[in-house]
């Protein structure tokens, strides 16, 4: 019976050329390889983000009147409510973490070279996608520190000339951070950016499939390559099963917590920061001088990130080197330069009143 | 794959597959109880309404009714032609709509829009689809408001 | 290598009932934890309008409960890394992988 539902199922779909094209790929052997693991754990921490946000849509209200009463309730009463909300916010920080891991070691070893110029692309995009996720979620529970680390942060375009207020107003939905803005962030949250990442992902994990992990520049492979299916997975697996470990301990140990009901009227609490991936651009635009050359630092500081942004997003057009397969010194510089720069911002956020 | 070598004997990977199956299927009755504990409904933990009382209820002209709230669900009161007061819950008992008052020039009844059941000023079911009679309330006068509590209350 | 396939089944039958009553448990601080606040509301319900205010500070989930579900995961997870790397040695094997 069984056999004969396989069966019929092979006739009619490719189920042989799928198998080979999976067994096909094959994983080097070099001492860099444990970087490969990175880009499988973030899948797995966007999995788990998947499954935790369709549960905490289930009793989330999207309301100022109702959202931080319908998160109480998901902490309070729901039965687990707060393990699946602790795992939401914790899986967060870890995929976003693991991406940046992911993304570095892809830079450094100049992964992005021909024929992978789309994969860096599309996971460029991703980024800004997960980005996203991360400060349209942030309103959500609707507490004071959500409220205004909103606030700020919808005010950030505000500084760009002409299409700075129309910027803030299509990020706001009106003239202050209410109940429009709270459902924009929703749809955004919950609709928008799930489908563009779920077709930008499945371009990714496609063309990786297609063209296997990229070996360094300038790196032996002495040893025999490991076939993806199934010796690697097992690897992955493992991996992610430390992940998952990682992930439960963190959201049992240190459970989400949630501020006061957010209250427009109120002045701004002490101590407001974003979440640890927006500090860079927080400590830039901190430390920025009031005025250079009568422009507005804050102007500055937006521009520098929107020009680096586009330059991050067209690095393998621009090595030109890579794609003839050889590093470029003045890349690699700039790569570390920028990964000094981001932990440095980091910790003087946290360490600066 | 073979589990069994020629002496009938489990192979190690035949095993290992089997242990490893059965040890995530295991592992998966937690997280699915979980997941089913989180996605139950919790009870209300708010008391049943038993009764509720109607300051207002001469507003309600004769030969008229209007749909209240009792506790979570609407209830019906009815002035009657003759006056007198009644009411019910106001969920059709076939299907859950809420029933309205017809009055005026026919025989005053209970209809349902959604699939036409009529019930009588009794709340008895005399045509469509409805099952059963409308679950009756009680009705009080008690100084300046009309009481309406559950029927089974003494 | 010969493994009795008795043993196997005993060792499966022993992780079900394991996993089984260890739900049962979380379930059950859970519930008593609920009739704690329940008798608390039934108290002051008389006093309060039928709306309730949401209280102003989130309850932290009981101490015990988030140890018991961070063990059992923890024993989840080793159970299936330990299996997932002998079946990875054995693939690594037959694949010719040094």
């Amino acid at each position: 019976m069984l056999i004969n539902v396989i069966s019929w199922i092979e006739e009619r779909l490719p189920v042989q050329s799928i198998k080979t094209f999976f067994i096909k790929k094959n994983v080097p052997r070099h001492r860099h390889s444990i970087w490969y693991y990175f880009g499988g754990m973030t899948l797995l921490f966007f999995v788990v983000q998947i499954v935790t946000g369709i549960l905490l849509t289930f009793y989330y209200t999207p309301t100022p009147e109702k959202a931080h009463e319908s998160v109480m309730y998901i902490v309070n009463e729901v039965p687990y409510g707060w393990l699946i909300r602790s795992l939401h916010a914790w899986s967060a920080n870890l995929m976003i973490g693991a991406m940046f891991i992911h993304m570095f070691s892809a830079f450094l070893m100049v992964a992005y070279r021909k024929p992978r110029e789309l994969l860096w692309v599309s996971g460029a995009l991703l980024m800004f996608v997960v980005l996203g996720f991360g400060f349209t979620g942030y309103l959500l529970p609707w507490d004071t520190m959500a409220y205004f680390a909103t606030l700020i942060g919808t005010e950030v375009p505000a500084t760009m000339p002409v299409i700075g207020d129309w910027g803030v107003s299509l990020l706001k939905g009106s003239e202050e951070v209410g109940a429009e803005t709270l459902t924009r962030m929703y749809s955004i949250h919950t609709v928008v950016l799930p489908l563009v990442s779920l077709l930008l992902v499945s371009f990714h994990l496609g063309l990786n499939q297609l063209y296997g992990a990229s070996v360094p520049v300038g790196t032996e492979t002495p040893r025999k390559p490991i076939p993806f299916f199934p010796n690697f997975l097992y690897r992955d697996l493992l991996s992610w099963t430390l992940g998952l470990g990682i992930l439960i301990a963190l959201a049992t140990i240190l459970p989400s917590g949630l501020g006061e009901k957010a209250d427009p009227l109120a002045s701004a609490p002490l101590g407001i920061k974003p979440e640890w991936y927006f500090l860079p651009l927080y400590q830039s635009l901190r430390m920025a001088p009031a005025e250079v050359f009568s422009l507005s630092g804050d102007f500055i500081v937006n521009l520098l990130v929107a020009i680096g942004c586009s330059v991050w997003l067209a690095i393998p057009f621009l090595d030109r080197k890579a794609s003839a397969g050889r590093k470029s010194l003045p890349f690699m510089v700039l790569g570390i330069v920028l990964i000094l720069y981001l932990i440095t911002t980091i910790l003087l956020a946290y360490v600066l009143p | 794959m073979r589990k069994e070598n020629k002496q009938g004997r489990i192979t190690r990977r035949g095993l290992l597959t089997g242990l490893l199956t059965g040890w995530a299927t295991v592992s998966a009755i937690p997280v699915v109880s979980v997941l089913l504990r989180f996605l139950t409904p919790t009870a209300s933990s708010a008391p049943a309404v038993e009764s509720i009382e109607l300051p207002d209820y001469g507003d309600i002209v004769k030969d008229s009714a209007k749909v209240v709230r009792f506790g979570k669900q609407p209830a019906i009161v009815i002035h009657t032609p003759a006056g007198q007061y009644k009411a019910f819950m106001a969920r059709c008992t076939h299907l859950g709509c809420v029933v309205k008052y017809e009055g005026g020039e026919e025989v005053p009844r209970l209809h349902c829009n959604c699939h036409g059941s009529i019930f009588d000023l009794n709340g008895k079911n005399i045509s469509g689809p409805a099952p059963r009679p409308l679950d009756p309330l009680r009705v009080n006068i008690k100084g300046e408001s009309l009481v309406i509590s559950t029927a089974t209350r003494a | 290598m010969y493994y009795p396939r008795r043993f196997t089944q005993m060792l499966c039958l022993a992780l079900i009932a394991a996993s089984l009553s260890m739900p049962n448990q979380a379930a059950t601080a859970q519930e008593e934890e609920k009739r704690d606040t329940t008798a608390l509301d039934s108290t002051t319900a008389a006093a309060t309008p039928a709306i309730v205010e949401a209280p102003a500070k989130i309850i932290d989930p009981e101490l015990s409960e988030r140890g018991l579900i961070l063990f059992v995961v923890l024993v989840m997870l080793a159970g299936f890394g330990l299996l997932v790397g002998l079946k990875k040695r054995e693939a690594d094997q037959r694949a010719g992988l040094d």
